[in-house]
């Protein structure tokens, strides 16, 4: 274990070990003085003549006993900027989304919407009021809500052009007609 | 790992409620801040009142330390302050520090300053056994011991860089150093009344 510690003293300890040396300190009082002693011994190396004796570490032991623990939630630097980075990159998507939606609805002259089967339906305007003849409309996604058998959809929500709307129908709940949603 | 890195994770258990690891970064910057401290505080007394000072404050303050800067670097700017408001609060003058008293690169404070004294004769005495001990059981050292910890301590090479210059394998460096290390404490536990039948 002290190998280790002089390992961690140089800054060479592999990471995988600190915690077994940091546990060690934590129950191990001895080891703390060989830290000591370690750093001494480094100080009176590197300053052979003005080396200076000094050791406050028992009195200081001795007031932190009278402090409180400090406890600060652990939230690392590196998941607040992975948090503000994927708070950006929503940010980025949201707005090219809306632009892209929004220049789509400018500039196309057909109306698509997605259908659960992505079939696509023609339905024909009156001649009088638009030159353009035709329109292509995709139904929006469908949502079902099945019976307890879930084998019949409890209801459908279909929106047309005309302002149609279907669903939910009876008390039997039956889907429109395939004519009907076409 | 660099030592900001160590100190880092040292912090970093300290700010999850585990005191002990703030006892190591004491016992590690106690002599480099007394050192500080005494460009300011002549009174050996003083010195150690204002370290004591300086540490608890540093301690209380951990909770908004946020690693922007290196763990001395900020114990430093505290230390100053503390020495400071305490010159003020009696009345004298504040000395200055030769060099560069706001320097960021507190690291380098001690190469860019005179060094002065803060002893008392106990500690004179104490600190010069100290420094002879260890001298005496440096040269003793075998030579690969020697040399490793010497690469390692005065000239501050990594492991790799050692091994590299010694044409050994990393692995061993590290038992030199630590052998080396461990030779040299031997020799001071008895002074320090830290041996093994009577420790602190």
């Amino acid at each position: 274990m002290k190998e280790k510690m002089s390992e961690l003293m140089d800054g060479e300890l592999d990471h995988s070990n600190i915690d077994t040396v940091f546990a060690e300190f934590k129950k191990n009082g001895e080891l703390i003085k060989d830290w000591e002693t370690y750093h001494m011994i480094s100080d009176a190396i590197r300053r052979p003549t003005s080396f200076q004796s000094f050791d406050i570490a028992d009195r200081i032991r001795n007031q932190l006993s009278h402090e409180p623990v400090i406890f600060v939630p652990n939230v690392s630097r590196v998941a607040k900027r992975k948090f503000y980075t994927l708070s950006a990159a929503a940010s980025v998507v949201i707005l090219v989304s809306s632009w892209m939606l929004l220049q789509t609805e400018n500039t196309q002259p057909v109306i698509t919407v997605a259908d659960k089967t992505k079939e696509k339906i023609v339905v024909s305007q009156s001649p009088t009021s638009q030159p353009n003849p035709q329109f292509t409309y995709t139904l929006p996604p469908f949502e079902y809500h099945y019976f307890h058998n879930q084998t019949q959809p409890l209801a459908r929500k279909v929106f047309l052009p005309s302002g149609t709307m279907y669903g939910p129908l009876t008390s039997e709940y039956q889907t429109p007609e395939a004519g009907n949603t076409r | 790992m660099s030592d900001r890195e160590i100190d880092q994770q040292l912090v970093a258990r300290v700010q999850q409620g585990d005191k002990r690891a703030f006892d190591l970064l004491v016992v590690k910057y106690q002599r480099k801040l007394a050192r500080l401290l005494s460009q300011l505080i002549r009174d050996p007394a003083e010195v150690e009142d204002i370290a004591q000072e300086t540490f608890i404050k540093a301690y209380r303050a951990l909770p908004s330390f946020r690693g922007d800067s290196a763990f001395y670097t900020w114990l430093y700017r505290i230390g100053i302050n503390t020495a400071k408001n305490f010159l003020v609060s009696q009345g004298r003058k504040v000395l200055t520090i030769e060099g560069n008293f706001d320097n960021e690169d507190a690291e380098n404070f001690e190469e860019a300053t005179k060094y002065k004294e803060v002893s008392t004769p106990e500690s004179e005495l104490m600190s010069k056994q100290v420094a002879q001990t260890v001298n005496k059981t440096l040269d003793s050292l075998p030579e690969e011991l020697r040399t490793a910890i010497i690469l390692r301590e005065i000239e501050g090479l990594s492991y790799e860089d050692i091994a590299s210059m010694m044409e050994c394998p990393i692995g061993t460096v590290r038992s030199r150093i630590f052998r080396a290390r461990e030779a040299i404490a031997e020799k001071l536990r008895p002074l320090l009344g830290t041996s093994k039948d009577k420790r602190w």
